[in-house]
C-alpha cells in the first residue's frame, strides 16, 4: 500500500498549455528569476489538476503587483477554476530551492487554497528537454514548511508531477532552440510565441497577460 | 566593460532593420553596422552578436582595421552567453596575442572563467587586479557577480556596499543592492537603497514607484499611507504612462480600508482620512486605468481589471 506522506497527497498533473507557458516564460527571461500562478482544480485522489498558467514576473515579486495580478486572474478564470499553485524558476542554474519571497507567496496562496502546490523549475533540465523528463520539482506544505515531495514508490505507478501531454515538450524544445544563436535570424525556424507576464503587461497594457494566443496554439496543435 | 558612453536607445524596429539588412545581403558592412548599434545601445542580444559577429571577424577582420579589436571584445563577451566556448577561447587568444599583459584582457580571461563555472578562479583573478588598482570599478562589480553566482549573497551585499561607498553615483549598483536585499527578504534595507536613488534623482518617477512597492510590501497602516504618497508623487511626475502607480493607488486604498475595518473593533490606529473612508483615489485610479486599457486597444482586459476591483471593493466593505 502506498502511504501518503505529504499534504498534497496525489501530486500534480499539468496539461500541455500550462507547461508550454511555464517553459517559454523561463526561457524568455533566462537571466532572471521567473514566477507565475497555476490555475485549475482538485481532481480525484487529491491530485491537483493544472489547466493553465499565468506568468507573473521576471523580477522579485512585491505585494502590490502580486495582489493586483491575483485579483485579475481570479476575475478572469471565473467560478469554474481556482488558483491551485505557484511556479518559480531561480536565477542561478543549480539553485532549485525556493527563496524567502517565493515561500511567502506560496504561503499566501496556500491560505486561500489548502494543498496548493509549489513547483520549482529544474533549470538544468531545460537544456535537454525531451518527452521523457519532467523538468519540475514539487514542494508541498508540511506544517509551516515547504518540503520537496518524496517520489512515490515505483510500485504505485504514479509520479509526483505528471505531464498529461508530453508531446508539447518536443514543441517547446524547438521554440527554445529558435532563440539560440543557431536559430536567431533564421526565418525557417518556427518562432517561439511571445509570452507575456504581468511585469511586461504593467509596462505596456496592450500586451495580453492571459496569453490566449498560446492557448489557441496548443489546442489546435 | 564596453563603451563608457551612455546607452543610446535603439527601438526594436530599428534593430530589426539592421537584422534584415544583414540577413538580406550578408555584406560585411551590414553585419558591422548591426554589431555597432547593438554595442552602442547596450542591449544584451548575444545570439545576434555571435551569429553575425563570427562570420564578420573570421572573414573580414582586415577590413575593420584597428576597430576590429572592439569587435573581437564584443563578440567574445557575447559568446560567453552561448553554449559554444571554443569561439570564446579562440577570440581571447587573438586578443591576448595583440595586447599581452593588458589588464583589460585579463578581465576578459576572468570572465571566461566565470562563464565556464570556475568562479573561485575568476574571483582570484579579480582580487589580483583589485590589488593593483583598488578602484577598478569593473573588477569589483565582476567580483560581486562571482559571489552571486556562488550563491554567496552575504558577501555580494557586503562588497556592493563597499563599492557604493566609493562609487555612490552608480544608480545601477543601488538597484542591484536593493535587488539583493529583496531576495533575502530584507525590505527595510532595500527601501533605503531607493531613498538614496530618490535623493540622487528626485525627478525620476520610477524610484518613487519602486519605493512605494517595497514600503507597501512591508505592510501596516503607516506604510500603506506612505506608499500612497509615493505612488501619487510618481503619478505626478509621469501621468501619461504610469499604470503601476494607478494600480498602486487603488491597492493602497483597499489595503487601508481593510486595515481600518479590522481595527474598528480594537479601536487601533489613528482615524481614517477621507480617502480611506470614501475611496475616491481608488475610483479615480480605476477610471484612469480603464481609459488606459481602452486607449491601448484592449478594452476587454480593462473590463477584467475593473470588475476585479469592484469585487475587491465589495469584499473590503463586507469585512465591516
Amino acid at each position: 500500500p502506498n502511504t501518503q506522506h505529504n499534504m498534497s497527497g496525489g501530486g500534480v498533473r499539468l496539461n500541455g498549455v500550462s507547461v508550454v507557458k511555464i517553459l517559454l516564460h523561463a526561457s524568455r527571461h533566462s537571466y532572471s528569476i521567473v514566477s507565475g500562478v497555476l490555475v485549475g482544480r482538485k481532481g480525484g485522489d487529491n491530485v491537483i489538476v493544472v489547466e493553465d498558467a499565468f506568468p507573473l514576473a521576471h523580477t522579485n515579486v512585491l505585494a502590490p503587483m502580486f495582489e493586483v495580478a491575483m485579483m485579475q486572474i481570479e476575475e478572469y478564470i471565473g467560478k469554474g477554476s481556482q488558483i491551485v499553485g505557484y511556479y518559480c524558476g531561480n536565477e542561478l542554474l543549480d539553485d532549485t530551492k525556493p527563496n524567502l519571497i517565493t515561500k511567502r507567496i506560496a504561503d499566501k496562496i496556500a491560505t486561500e487554497t489548502p494543498h496548493a502546490c509549489l513547483l520549482m523549475i529544474g533549470n538544468r533540465k531545460l537544456g535537454t528537454l525531451s518527452n521523457e523528463v519532467v523538468p519540475f520539482e514539487l514542494y508541498s506544505k508540511h506544517g509551516s514548511e515547504w518540503k520537496v515531495s518524496s517520489s512515490s514508490s515505483p510500485s504505485s505507478g504514479s509520479q509526483q508531477v505528471e505531464i498529461t501531454d508530453l508531446t508539447v515538450m518536443d514543441k517547446v524544445a524547438v521554440y527554445i532552440s529558435s532563440t539560440s544563436s543557431k536559430g536567431a535570424g533564421n526565418k525557417q525556424q518556427p518562432h517561439a510565441p511571445s509570452v507575456v507576464d504581468f511585469d511586461t503587461h504593467f509596462d505596456d497594457v496592450s500586451k495580453d497577460w492571459t496569453n490566449s494566443h498560446i492557448n489557441k496554439l496548443v489546442d489546435t496543435k | 566593460m564596453a563603451s563608457h558612453t551612455s546607452p543610446v536607445h535603439v527601438p526594436e524596429d530599428k534593430v530589426q532593420k539592421y537584422i534584415d539588412a544583414a540577413e538580406r545581403s550578408k555584406s560585411w558592412t551590414n553585419m558591422r553596422d548591426l554589431l555597432y548599434y547593438l554595442r552602442r545601445s547596450r542591449q544584451r542580444r548575444s545570439e545576434l552578436v555571435v551569429r553575425y559577429g563570427v562570420p564578420l571577424l573570421d572573414q573580414y577582420s582586415s577590413k575593420l582595421g584597428s576597430e576590429c579589436w572592439d569587435y573581437y571584445e564584443q563578440v567574445f563577451i557575447a559568446s560567453l552567453d552561448g553554449p559554444d566556448q571554443t569561439i570564446s577561447e579562440r577570440y581571447l587568444d587573438i586578443l591576448k596575442k595583440q595586447f599581452p599583459g593588458s589588464v583589460r584582457v585579463r578581465k576578459l580571461s576572468a570572465m571566461l572563467c566565470e562563464a565556464q563555472g570556475r568562479h573561485a578562479e575568476a574571483s582570484a583573478l579579480y582580487w589580483a587586479i583589485l590589488q593593483e588598482d583598488p578602484a577598478d570599478a569593473f573588477a569589483m562589480k565582476r567580483q560581486i557577480a562571482t559571489f552571486k553566482a556562488r550563491g554567496d549573497v552575504a558577501n555580494a551585499i557586503d562588497l556592493t556596499n563597499t563599492y557604493l561607498q566609493i562609487f555612490m553615483g552608480d544608480v545601477e549598483a543601488w538597484s542591484e543592492l536593493a535587488s539583493l536585499y529583496l531576495g533575502q527578504g530584507q525590505l527595510k534595507q532595500a527601501a533605503s537603497c531607493y531613498e538614496e536613488l530618490i535623493l540622487s534623482a528626485p525627478q525620476n518617477y520610477l524610484y518613487y514607484l519602486r519605493y512605494a512597492e517595497i514600503v507597501y510590501t512591508m505592510g501596516g497602516t503607516e506604510n500603506f499611507r506612505l506608499a500612497r504618497k509615493y505612488y501619487a508623487h510618481s503619478l505626478e511626475l509621469n501621468e501619461r504612462n504610469n499604470v503601476r502607480a494607478l494600480y498602486g493607488l487603488a491597492a493602497c486604498t483597499y489595503a487601508l480600508s481593510s486595515v481600518h475595518q479590522g481595527h474598528r473593533r480594537g479601536g487601533g490606529s489613528s482615524a481614517p482620512d477621507k480617502d480611506e473612508l470614501g475611496g475616491d483615489l481608488a475610483v479615480y485610479a480605476v477610471e484612469r486605468l480603464t481609459q488606459a486599457y481602452t486607449a491601448a486597444g484592449v478594452p476587454e482586459l480593462g473590463r477584467v481589471s475593473k470588475s476585479g476591483f469592484e469585487r475587491m471593493r465589495t469584499e473590503a466593505q463586507k469585512k465591516s
